[in-house]
């Protein structure tokens, strides 16, 4: 089984994001990690090719200087990572650049896992675009899947109902966290030279899009809290009660 | 392409959902701002006329229905010819949806057919000129990104509870059924379902919130919780480290990695407030937290708050709002 995995590498927003003189996002002193739930969509591939066999190969539009922390991913089992270097933030020309770049290269896949939505921009397009380009099915935020023969079976929480989904393959498949645990890889595999298994690819795309005219601020400073010491709960409940109603929020 | 919006309608048990309104009312009060036309898509099975008649109170009367009994399990299989078919027939410059479970399925492969541009999760609309600039927050909430266009073609999903539902003078609606061919799914094929207790809202579109986190040390204290939302017909929601302990379902996180929501009030009970669970209720409209650390970062957040151990807190809370709500 041929498994595509997409992997987004993400400001992380631990870090103390700034603006720079031009108003755009300064990337200077920033860390980058994996988006979460896309470390999840990995870990369910090298579980699939565990028990069928198979390849697990990386998407990944990434920087240039990342290629410490995805030979990070080949030490967990990945076999090859397929990198499209490229700043760019934009969801349709992301698309568009992973569509050409796994038709041209792995275009006999059975499978393409990733994570929900990536929590940097929140935008969760990719998945669904790509079902698009590919012209396979899609199922989202999907908490279980088995294989069975040619098909899948997902179980996802909608938000009235638990589904359980029967999906042909190939098909684009996004994963939340819960469903399953991350592995860490062993020492020796993260001391082999596997450099040669990272494959960048040309970012070239030939269609014209107009993209939003983005700008950037901080949001507003909020007031400062009131608060109420609780040591006398009962005083302090009223207390705020009293606020509540006050500021005509009761 | 017209100078036009679409509002893809969610409804349920013959009443409109309350994103649905929001953005349906919004739309209609931008139209008579910049003089653009709204339509809403609706799509079901013999559904309740009531349904329409909401929408046109909302002051948005052109509606296209789209009606077929595949619709009752709607997915996005089904749904992306009907859908596909109106927007080629009303052509809108721009297409609308809640951010809600089935809008964000929706909207990307959508936009995509139309190889359109489209903003996530948006928490505020300005019209500028003739045309709209969308607002959403980006990492965990501490910056905020503005998408303006000027001719293009835009989806968005907007985030329910967060830009409000506005009064407008309400319209007789003219419906037009779309006879769209629908195929049965072939390659997504619905197996089960399993409904859920329904004794709460679902969390994107509830008024009020309980949330609970860490300072909960078993599961058997999660009934103070239950008690408190009781009283306040709230809906719970709990932080990643609940989740991840196994006392509640993955639905019910907020957070970053969970649901964003932005109800009128929620109140955080035992919430340290780490930047991937602000991130999730940064819109909700008052933030009331209860910690026993007056230095948690919850408080930075909150608007009001209470230094003091849930256990004691939160029990005479709920004695406080059953006093003064009578019950």
């Amino acid at each position: 089984m041929k498994i595509l995995v997409l992997m987004k590498e993400i400001i992380d927003t631990e870090c103390r994001i700034r603006l720079d003189s031009n108003h755009n996002i300064d990337e200077e002193d920033i860390k980058y990690i994996f988006n979460p739930s896309d470390e999840h969509a990995l870990e369910e591939a090298l579980r699939i090719k565990e028990t069928v066999g198979g390849e697990v190969i990386i998407y990944a539009i990434a920087r240039q200087a990342s290629t410490p922390s995805f030979k990070y991913l080949l030490a967990k089992g990945a076999d090859r990572v397929f990198i499209i270097p490229s700043n760019e933030s934009n969801p349709v020309l992301m698309s568009q650049m992973i569509g050409n770049a796994v038709y041209n290269e792995s275009g006999d896949f059975d499978l393409i896992l990733a994570g929900v939505m990536g929590i940097d921009r929140n935008n969760g397009q990719i998945p669904g675009r790509l079902s698009i380009i590919l012209d396979i099915p899609l199922v989202t935020m999907v908490e279980k899947i088995d294989l069975v023969k040619d098909r899948m079976i997902c179980y996802r929480e909608a938000e009235t109902q638990l589904e359980m989904i029967e999906v042909r393959l190939p098909a684009v498949i996004t994963v939340q966290r819960g469903i399953n645990k991350l592995r860490y890889p062993t020492a020796n595999s993260l001391i082999k030279n596997n450099e040669s298994k990272i494959i960048y690819l040309s970012n070239q795309l030939s269609i014209t899009h107009e993209k939003a005219n983005i700008k950037y601020a901080y949001p507003k400073t909020r007031p400062p809290v009131k608060l109420f010491d609780g040591q006398e709960p009962d005083n302090a409940v009223r207390e705020l009660i009293k606020a509540l109603i006050q500021d005509k929020i009761l | 392409m017209d100078k036009s919006i679409l509002v893809i309608v969610e409804h349920d048990d013959g009443r409109l959902k309350i994103s649905s309104k929001e953005i349906l009312s919004f739309s209609s009060e931008i139209a008579v701002k910049t003089g653009m036309k709204v339509f809403a898509a609706v799509y079901g099975s013999a559904i309740n006329h009531e349904v329409f008649e909401e929408i046109g109170k909302c002051g948005v009367g052109e509606i296209y229905y789209g009606e077929n009994h595949l619709f009752l399990m709607p997915n996005v299989e089904i749904l992306l010819p009907f859908l596909a078919e109106v927007i080629t027939e009303c052509r809108p410059q721009f297409v609308f949806t809640g951010n809600t479970p089935i809008g964000k399925d929706l909207l990307p492969p959508m936009a995509q057919i139309f190889s359109s541009e489209m903003v996530s999760d948006v928490i505020q609309i300005n019209t500028i000129h003739d045309s709209l600039q969308f607002i959403k927050t980006i990492f965990g909430g501490k910056i905020i990104e503005m998408n303006g266009y000027k001719k293009q073609r835009v989806f968005a999903t907007i985030r329910p509870n967060a830009i409000g539902i506005r009064n407008n003078m309400a319209v007789i609606p003219s419906i037009k059924v779309i006879k769209s061919q629908v195929n049965p799914p072939i390659n997504y094929i619905l197996k089960e379902v399993v409904k859920k207790n329904q004794s709460r809202k679902p969390l994107y579109e509830a008024e009020i919130i309980v949330c609970g986190g860490r300072g909960i040390k078993r599961s058997e204290d999660f009934f103070l919780l239950e008690e408190l939302a009781g009283v306040l017909g709230a809906s719970l929601g709990y932080t990643r480290a609940v989740i991840d302990a196994g006392f509640k379902p993955r639905s019910l996180q907020i957070g970053q990695t969970g649901k964003t929501v932005s109800p009128k009030i929620i109140i955080t009970c035992g919430i340290s407030g780490a930047i991937q669970f602000v991130a999730g209720i940064s819109t909700a409209q008052h933030i009331i937290a209860i910690n026993k650390d007056q230095r948690a970062t919850i408080f930075k957040t909150a608007h009001y708050g209470i230094i003091g151990d849930l256990y004691q807190v939160v029990p005479a809370l709920t004695d406080e709002f059953k006093r003064i709500l009578n019950k």
